[in-house]
């Protein structure tokens, strides 16, 4: 779309591409590595804004396959990678050691402890934002959450995904810390983490295929983004599972990845294995009046994460204008009756560069414009929304 | 005789020298030149030149007698000199001649002069007395003439005067019999008559009435019209029918009363009224009946019974059958016009003279009763029209349509069975859409209501019947559209029940699927071919049968209507296919494209398209079920028949349409196809039929149908990829001994796909032949394709050679795979699939392999687990080639892209695999030779 864009290529191949979220000033992702029979590495990539560039910042040497990272929200020296050797899984907690002054990139990893699961197939791990020595992973068939302390790692309750579920991924709510998402199958479970045993709730047939990926508006504190190998992303409120708000295409193959975006609800990216990167604008959705949780989100705004950039731009008081909540059969009518701005929902850019599945996608967690997307062949692309949509959810 | 000749020759000669003469002197000028020479060269020039111009010089004025003598002499021999004296001498001698022909001629002429003149001299002496005489005749002939017109005038005037003398005692008599007549035709009850008589005589009693015995008279007649007077007025009280006449009568006798325009206007009303509730019935008959001849299920009224009217016949009512459209409304005109008619040509006659010294305001206020009522009566009579006008509207749409026959069809026979293209209700599709008749009636409607709008200005008539002209124009256009539209989609419904109860009894596997869609394709490209061109054929009607000028002073709106009708047909066929199809808006682009400006476009949906409750009362039948069953999961061929549609929508009927308005709906400002800005609501609107959004729109949605038919069956084959890949444990599985079953499963549903997207995307025919070839081909597991493996495995041994055999250096073998994918292009599955069925296939197989790609980069896999792999994709190849270069021909964009697909696989495997070992070429055929023989 005209923005330039920067590319970034890694020697092996890759999956993994998360966002530092313990940095608010420059924009920084972690991306692992998942050669099978090479000695994988762990790097911190950093953009730098001023030459437009992505500037590898530190190299941790990480023998296994990573399949998943999850960084520290408070520390960026310290993540949970989840990594797989010789077709074991496992997770294990890590802290880079070495002397930070020294001008060296080549970092040493410390083995803090193993998260070792029931099963030996981890899948992923997830770290509480609100509560900074919350830890939870994710195996194929059980959940497991655990607490960090200076010692070591503690399990502190586990469960059984149940039956015929396999769980995928999940994500936990920025604000409530006892809140959790997990993909399992074609389905999504919401659990209580401080009671782990039976999930609170569920989405049966949140989409026609395995999904893949939840991501939580950052300002709604019940709509949830789901995305999966149906090729389609999917718009919930948690307190209707029966009944998607909207669903949204545009993917050819199965998409692994759809993130909302940290600071706007109406900014939506997602990756998929047809090698593209989209990025949807839901003008609409966003506004859509949310009746009960309005209140409990205009009470908290400052929840949202450090976000100096922030504009509320997206709280949803009095937007009974607005007046399109969606119901899945009127979805094609009700998308037919423009918000105040004129745009529909839907996609608005589809970056193409990658040339191989796009496994990795994350917003940075210090600049919400910037959009950074990992494929298969090693190759990392920083993409910046275009300057039209921007203008028209700052002004 | 001879002396004639000799004259007449000689005469002919003296012509001809005469003209000579002249002739030469006109030719004088030409002399000089010669003369000129003459001078200019004076004498050192040669002679020759000199004496010719002398010879020739002789008839000239100038000529110099001397000079030439003495020139001739000088020059000529002495020979020549005698001829030239010869030739004069006969000359001169015969203008000798011809000068004494002259003169005697001329004498001759002067003694026959002389000669006349001395016998008219003689005979006018004669002449005097012969003119005395007459005149003395006439002067006696004038005088008798005088006195017998003299005798005659007397009598002639006792004549007249007798005749005035007649007249008036016949006057007279008239008069004195006045009292006597009103007398004997009050005792008649003869009112009018009686009445009749005393107006007639009211002048003349009014001059004379003071004088003798006329008082008497004029005495007696008033007696006589007081009595009549005393009379009406309690006829008035007693009996209501006749108020108008007695009315009249009334004001014929000099009645100065006030109230009497009210209580003639409410008579009068009265009986109007009357004359529309008639109407009214009769027209719930003609509903009825155009009910039941339709054939309706429900019998919804029973006809009103013809005895509740005084005389059917009026209305055209004979024998059991409601009249016509044109016939009632002639007939209603007929009492309608003509009764308002005289009520406001007499009212103005009686109560509202002409000459009165009514100031204007209080002439307008004595109006204001009569003008009130009959707007009322003309807004009945708007209405009745309107609501005849649009039964018949409906039934004429339903007879062009035969939506209702198609659907009685349909709930009898069920099933494909309706989508025969022979059935009747396609081909019997007629281009009587009643628009003719509607014209007709229409037109006679405002000529007839014309004729009254200069009686009533205050009730602006021609305007109003213009308006129910456009209504009724526009209801019966709109009715027509949504009809057509609504035969489609029934069609379609029809289609998608038919692939369910065919799933439903044969289940899946079965040929039947094909056939019907390949009918259903056939029957709707027919049904919308036919029924467009009838249905534009029908409103043409409007123009032919005399409604041109019905037309005529809005013609522009005219079109624009028929283009927004056409332009609302094409919406609505969009959406109801992408309802159909269960697709929804999805952000996508193409959606976005198909479903733009669709606000406008109105929406007949499925199940309840606004023709239907309008047309046929409450769905019935297969509407109905339709409604239930749009749940259902829509099955993928009937998005690919609507893919179709949709393309043929744009491609074929769109471009027919745009030539058709060109033809004949253009509007005056420009064809309505360029968007030249049709239109006489004003040039700023943008034309009602916009064929290129139009076409757009329907070239997005079939897109976005080909992808969503790709997405189904990509689907499945993802879910048949994913679970058979997740039931193997490729870190730790044995030597492979063939390819897995999965393979030729794919194979199978390809060909299966292959045989629905080639049934109903290419030529017929070959269709069927092609899906069973490649059915035995799989699992025949193709020996004869021995070539094709060949090349196959070598070309990925060749690839994957480099990878397999360095197996040490780590940084090198990345290094290759780097370079080796510098050299290959990008797997693109982006962009839109072309509606063909090789490029359906390739797309869906793309999928399927990038599902099973997808789901080996999640794995681990040993050394047998990638050979088992290799294996497969080498059992693929061949097939999936042979697939895609069928029908296509060339190796198309979507080929290249399964070939790519197909070696990634085997790379992915490759990167995944702990031991990258893969089998030589030669023992991979050699393991599928042996497993095909098994099998």
């Amino acid at each position: 779309m005209g923005e330039p864009t920067t590319h970034y290529s890694l020697k092996y191949q890759a999956r993994v591409l998360v966002a530092v979220p313990s940095d608010t000033i420059t924009s920084k992702w972690l991306v692992g590595t998942t050669a099978l029979r090479e000695e994988n590495e762990v790097r911190m990539l950093q953009f730098d804004a001023d030459s437009e560039q992505l500037v590898c910042k530190l190299v941790y040497s990480h023998p296994a396959e990573v399949w998943d990272i999850a960084p520290c929200p408070t520390r960026d020296d310290v993540f949970v990678s989840v990594w797989a050797k010789g077709g074991n899984s496992s997770a294990t907690l890590w802290k880079s050691v070495g002397d930070g002054g020294q001008a060296s990139a080549q970092m040493q990893l410390e083995q803090q402890v193993e998260l070792a699961g029931q099963s030996r197939a981890m899948r992923c791990a997830l770290w509480s934002a609100q509560q900074t020595d919350t830890i939870v992973t994710l195996e194929e068939s059980t959940l497991k959450k655990w607490s960090i302390a200076e010692a070591g790692a503690e399990a502190t309750s586990s469960c059984p995904a149940g039956e015929m579920v396999q769980l995928w991924s999940g994500a936990l709510h920025p604000r409530n810390p006892s809140l959790l998402c997990t993909a399992g199958s074609n389905d999504v479970q919401t659990w209580d983490l401080r009671n782990l045993g039976r999930p609170m709730g569920e989405i049966k047939m949140a989409h026609k295929m395995p999904v893949r990926s939840i991501s939580f508006a950052p300002h709604n504190d019940t709509r949830v983004l789901t995305a999966g190998d149906d090729c389609k992303l999917r718009f919930w409120d948690l307190r209707n599972p029966g009944q998607a708000l909207l669903e949204l295409g545009g993917h050819r193959h199965w998409v692994w990845r759809a993130l909302y975006n940290p600071v706007h609800d109406s900014l939506v990216a997602s990756c998929s294995s047809d090698c593209c990167v989209n990025l949807y604008y839901t003008p609409n959705l966003a506004t859509a009046p949310v009746t009960a949780s309005a209140t409990e989100v205009a009470g908290a705004p400052a929840a949202g994460g450090g976000t100096p950039a922030g504009p509320p731009a997206t709280t949803p008081a009095a937007t009974a204008l607005g007046g399109t909540v969606v119901g899945a059969a009127g979805a094609a009518a009700v998308h037919k009756v423009p918000g105040r701005s004129g745009d529909l929902d839907g996609k608005v850019v589809s970056w193409d560069e990658h040339e191989d599945s796009v496994y990795g996608m994350g917003w940075s967690a210090a600049e919400p414009w910037l959009l950074a997307s990992l494929s298969f062949d090693g190759r990392v692309t920083v993409n910046r929304v275009p300057k039209n949509i921007k203008y028209k959810i700052l002004i | 005789m001879e002396s004639g000749e000799d004259y007449a020759k000689r005469s002919e000669r003296v012509k001809a020298l005469l003209s000579s003469y002249y002739g030469d002197s006109g030719q004088g000028p030409s002399a000089p030149p010669g003369g000129h020479a003459q001078q200019g060269t004076p004498a050192g020039r040669g002679p020759p030149v000199a004496h010719i111009g002398g010879i020739a010089a002789i008839d000239t004025p100038t000529f110099n007698a001397d000079q030439h003598t003495s020139d001739i002499l000088r020059i000529f021999s002495l020979e020549k000199l005698m001829v030239e004296h010869r030739n004069m001498a006969r000359e001169i001698k015969n203008i000798d001649s011809d000068m004494q022909q002259l003169v005697y001629e001329n004498y001759n002429k002067f003694i026959t002069a002389t000669d006349t003149i001395r016998t008219m001299k003689s005979s006018i002496d004669a002449m005097e007395s012969e003119m005395l005489r007459l005149q003395q005749t006439a002067s006696v002939v004038a005088e008798k003439s005088l006195s017998v017109s003299n005798k005659l005038q007397q009598r002639r005037e006792s004549m007249e005067q007798l005749y005035k003398v007649q007249r008036l005692l016949r006057k007279l008599q008239t008069v004195f019999e006045l009292p006597r007549k009103m007398r004997a035709a009050l005792e008649e009850d003869a009112l009018d008559t009686a009445v009749g008589l005393y107006a007639e005589a009211q002048p003349l009693l009014h001059k004379y009435g003071g004088r003798g015995t006329f008082k008497v008279i004029a005495l007696e007649s008033d007696f006589v019209a007081q009595e009549i007077s005393q009379l009406l007025k309690k006829r008035l009280t007693e009996r209501k029918d006749d108020t108008e006449q007695c009315v009249l009568l009334l004001r014929k006798l000099g009645e100065p009363d006030d109230t009497l325009q009210d209580k003639y206007l409410t008579g009068r009303v009265a009986r109007v009224k009357r004359v529309l509730a008639e109407a009214a019935i009769v027209a719930d008959a003609m509903a009825a009946a155009a009910a039941a001849s339709a054939g309706g299920q429900q019998q919804p009224v029973p006809p009103p019974p013809k005895a509740q009217l005084s005389a059917p016949e009026s209305w055209g009512w004979t024998g059991g059958n409601p009249p016509q459209l044109r016939t009632f409304l002639r007939a209603l005109d007929e009492k309608f016009i003509n009764g308002v008619q005289e009520t406001v040509v007499n009212v103005v006659r009686f109560f509202l003279p002409e000459g009165s010294d009514d100031s204007p305001e209080a002439a307008a206020a004595k109006r204001k009763p009569l003008v009130t009522l009959s707007r009322e009566l003309f807004g009945e009579y708007f209405s009745i029209v309107r609501r005849v006008v649009s039964d018949a509207a409906k039934a004429g749409v339903l007879r062009g349509s035969l939506l209702r026959e198609a659907r009685a069809q349909a709930a009898k026979e069920g099933g494909s069975a309706v989508l025969s293209v022979n059935s009747p209700a396609l081909e019997q599709l007629s281009s009587d859409w009643g628009a003719e008749a509607i014209a007709q009636a229409l037109s006679t409607m405002s000529i007839d209501v014309g004729l009254l709008a200069a009686h009533l200005p205050e009730l602006q008539l021609k305007e109003r019947a213009l308006e129910v002209v456009q209504a009724s124009i526009q209801q019966h256009v709109t009715l027509s559209f949504a009809a057509l539209k609504q035969r489609v989609i029934d069609a379609a419904v029809a289609v998608r029940t038919a692939l369910a109860s065919e799933a439903a009894d044969a289940g899946p596997g079965s040929a039947g699927p094909g056939a019907i869609l390949q009918q259903g394709s056939v029957y709707l490209a027919e049904l919308l071919q036919r029924g467009l061109a009838v249905l534009l054929q029908g409103l043409r009607g409007y123009e032919s049968a005399g409604g041109a000028r019905l037309l005529a002073s809005w013609r522009d709106q005219w079109v624009d209507l028929v283009q927004g009708g056409l332009q609302s047909f094409f919406g609505g066929l969009l959406l109801a296919s992408l309802e159909l199809a269960a697709l929804r808006y999805d952000g996508g682009d193409l959606m976005r494209e198909a479903l733009k400006a669709s606000g406008t476009a109105g929406g007949g949906l499925v199940g309840q398209g606004s023709a239907g409750p309008d047309l046929m009362g409450p769905p019935t039948g297969p509407a109905g079920a339709a409604a239930g069953a749009a749940q259902e999961l829509v099955k993928p061929g009937l998005v690919l028949l609507l893919a179709k549609l949709c393309k043929f929508l744009e491609q074929v009927m769109v471009p027919w349409v745009m030539e058709t308005i060109a033809a004949s709906f253009a509007s005056a400002g420009g064809p309505g196809g360029g968007g030249g800005g049709g239109g006489a609501s004003g040039v700023d609107l943008p034309p009602s039929f916009v064929p290129g959004e139009v076409a757009r729109r329907l070239s997005a949605a079939s897109s976005a149908m080909v992808l969503a038919y790709v997405e189904m069956h990509g689907r499945q084959l993802s879910v048949m990829v994913r679970r058979s890949t997740g039931s193997v444990s490729w870190l730790t599985c044995k030597e492979p001994r063939g390819p897995r079953p999965v393979c030729s499963l794919l194979l199978e549903r390809l060909a299966r796909v292959e045989a629905e997207a080639a049934g109903l995307l290419d030529e017929p025919g070959s269709s069927m032949g092609t899906g069973v070839n490649l059915g035995s081909s799989v699992h025949g597991a193709g020996r004869k394709a021995g070539d094709h493996r060949e090349s196959g495995a070598a070309g990925t041994s060749a690839l994957y050679g480099g990878i397999s055999n360095p197996f040490g250096g780590r940084d090198s073998s990345a290094v290759e795979r780097n370079v080796a994918k510098l050299f290959r292009e990008k797997v693109h599955m982006t962009g839109s699939v072309p509606l063909a069925s090789p490029a359906i296939l390739a797309a869906i197989a793309s999928v399927a392999l990038k599902s099973l790609l997808e789901s080996i980069r999640l794995e681990t896999l040993g050394r047998a687990g990638l050979q088992q792999l290799q294996l497969d994709v080498a059992s693929l190849r061949p097939h999936l080639r042979r697939f895609l270069l069928r029908g296509g021909g060339g190796k198309g964009d979507g080929a290249a892209v399964v070939e790519q697909l197909l070696e990634d696989v085997v790379l992915s495997a490759t990167e995944r695999c702990v031991e990258p070992q893969l089998l030589e070429a030669a023992v991979v055929e050699r393991i599928l030779a042996s497993a095909s023989s098994e099998r």
